[in-house]
């Protein structure tokens, strides 16, 4: 059965007053620069954007502003219409609250937590713990392991799962980190996108490949030959690509390619499908950049004679391949 | 006198962070928190390998009739003068009294320093009328200070900035350009390299703190720059997470409108980044010779005292 029709999945966006909500989907979504969100004001109600999302998926966010007395409105008249039918709730902490304004946040979080598990019980959570720049680098494992306890601990007892809890800040990689496994979660069919890019990286002779969503960047996913460590780095690499695409809007272009080479390295990053980027990484420094887009556009080739949903294309691909 | 810069400006005027930042790569959502300046600060910048001067900040409430040895000796050896005006900061009065006050104590001790004016902090959300609005009266209010004390003869260069987009780094960078020797050369250099390959623009950039020190003669457009140097990030990024800043490097960025961008290491912190029509890239290895061409036309240009 093919994926055609489109489907809508729901993601509430929820936490205290100027925390930080709608400037993280801006950023991410609506690419807007981080330098520019301080012109974002309060959001008075909920908002709702769509954003589309690796062709059939389409996200429904709501971005529900956080005065207390909108609060309360959700957690009573307005219960059912919010809490039902949702995916995935994200809940974003402030992590410079503490003492009453922490337990306050807690609570709020519990009712949260509580008015989701019974209107939309295969609901999953992510929990953001935000504006981790205001925290100093040597503090910030204990502050967060700290919070972290608070938070699960408040969680215990009730029919959800919390997926994962994050530190996060619009100023470096870790918004990235957070919104792409968030994201991850709702793609229908990862594992085989997952499968299908394991078998292209091996057949591409290459250290590691990324696939991007193209407008937003973040990683839908990696693989690797060798077993490496560090995975913030795909991170890093969409904060920095992301960047860069913002002032390539500016005049009205687009990123099409980009190739990085060094004595040590050669990184190439195109585009592959409709809604995808994909990223190529060699540390063989024999391999020309010519050759490795061959290797993509050979895959293209096959990927624009057939119809239907990306990951069937990918999957008629790997079938493909001697 | 050398090559060195002083830099004035009243309090919170921006100096500290627009050093900080080019300088010191301090980033920008950090310069809030930074503390006044105390009387006289230096720095010391190295461009390249060949490029070494001396940036003296001077505090906003430093008193110009108070100067210590160490600081008239600091302004003695400055061929430029830049003065910041934080253009958020209505009245200018005071902004205007102390420049004024700046340019006399500073001439007394180097006649020959030319002055600019940064008007600071006219962010990207700001229109245009209003900043062409700023811009005038800031400059009319100047000149009529200086000619209430007899200084029409002064010539003050004004230059709209931002920290909040890549204006600052643009004045900075052409404010740098008075005191290198070798800019009109390198432009020529520039000239027929872009000749040479079909190449529309050329910037010549120092990578860490990203201010250009030459371009071709071709007209500045900001967006142009705002990409290249914008691409001097992906390079640096997309390196130290692969390999060493240090080992020579190039990149291409392929964009939708049809032009490609071309980054190419030339030397010791320079790197050369061209934006051409990507139908022109036919032979690659036209492009390597033409710029191996260009590092020896600039090594000559360096040996030159």
């Amino acid at each position: 059965m093919s994926q055609n029709e489109n489907k809508m999945k729901k993601m509430l966006l929820m936490g205290q007053h100027k925390v930080g909500k709608t400037s993280m989907h801006s950023i991410i979504f609506a690419n807007t620069p981080p330098n520019q969100v301080m012109q974002i004001g309060l959001t008075v109600d909920v908002n709702q954007n769509s954003f589309k999302f690796m062709g059939n998926l389409k996200i429904n966010l709501w971005d529900c502003g956080g005065q207390d007395k909108l609060l309360q409105e959700y957690f009573t008249t307005q219960k059912s219409t919010i809490f039902s039918n949702v995916e995935v709730l994200i809940y974003v902490f402030d992590v410079d609250k503490e003492g009453d304004l922490f337990i306050k946040e807690l609570n709020d979080f519990k009712t949260t937590v509580t008015s989701l598990s019974e209107c939309s019980p295969g609901a999953i959570v992510f929990v953001l713990i935000h504006k981790f720049d205001k925290i100093k680098e040597s503090e910030r494992k204990i502050v967060f392991e700290r919070k972290y306890k608070e938070i699960i601990q408040r969680a215990d007892g009730l029919n959800i799962e919390i997926k994962d809890v994050f530190s996060t800040s619009i100023w470096d990689e870790t918004l990235y980190k957070a919104w792409s496994q968030i994201v991850q979660n709702l793609i229908p069919n990862i594992n085989v996108i997952k499968e299908s890019l394991k078998a292209f990286c091996q057949t591409c002779s290459c250290e590691e490949v990324v696939l991007f969503e193209k407008s937003t960047f973040l990683i839908i996913d990696f693989q690797e030959t060798t077993e490496k460590k560090d995975i913030q780095k795909y991170e890093r690499l969409s904060n920095i690509i992301k960047q860069f695409k913002l002032t390539c809007m500016k005049t009205q272009a687009n990123i099409q390619a980009i190739t990085v080479k060094s004595e040590k390295f050669t990184v190439y990053i195109d585009e592959f499908t409709e809604n995808t980027f994909i990223m190529l990484a060699y540390t063989d420094p024999s391999i020309y950049p010519a050759a490795i887009s061959h290797n993509v556009h050979h895959a293209q080739k096959l990927f624009e004679s057939i119809q239907g949903s990306d990951t069937d294309k990918l999957k008629y691909l790997i079938q493909r391949r001697p | 006198m050398n090559n060195d810069i002083c830099m004035f400006g009243l309090t919170k005027s921006g100096k500290t962070s627009m050093i900080r930042v080019i300088f010191q790569k301090l980033e920008i959502f950090r310069t809030f928190q930074l503390d006044p300046t105390n009387r006289m600060e230096s720095v010391t910048v190295n461009l390249g390998s060949h490029i070494h001067f001396k940036i003296y900040e001077f505090s906003g409430h430093y008193d110009l009739n108070d100067s210590q040895p160490p600081e008239i000796a600091a302004m003695e050896t400055c061929s430029l003068m830049i003065y910041v005006i934080d253009s958020q900061a209505e009245p200018f009065n005071e902004a205007v009294q102390y420049l004024r006050q700046a340019i006399q104590t500073v001439k007394q001790r180097s006649p020959h320093c030319e002055c600019h004016c940064f008007i600071h902090k006219v962010d990207p959300d700001i229109e245009d009328n209003k900043k062409n609005e700023l811009l005038q009266q800031i400059q009319k209010d100047i000149s009529d200070e200086l000619s209430k004390n007899s200084m029409n003869y002064i010539k003050v260069d004004f230059h709209v900035t931002s920290i909040f987009d890549h204006s600052y780094l643009e004045h900075f960078s052409k404010v740098i350009q008075r005191i290198l020797p070798y800019s009109q050369s390198i432009q020529t250099l520039l000239d027929s390299f872009n000749l040479s390959c079909k190449i529309e623009k050329s910037f010549l950039f120092e990578i860490y703190s990203k201010l250009y020190l030459a371009s071709d003669s071709q007209h500045f457009h900001s967006t142009n720059f705002q990409l290249c140097s914008e691409m001097i990030d992906v390079f640096i990024d997309v390196t130290c997470i692969y390999g060493k800043l240090d080992d020579a490097g190039q990149s291409q960025i392929k964009l939708s409108d049809g032009s490609i961008l071309i980054y190419q290491t030339v030397n010791e912190g320079i790197s050369l980044i061209s934006i051409m029509k990507s139908e022109n890239l036919e032979r690659p290895f036209l492009l390597e010779y033409n710029i191996n061409q260009f590092r020896q036309g600039l090594a000559q240009i360096f040996k030159i005292k």
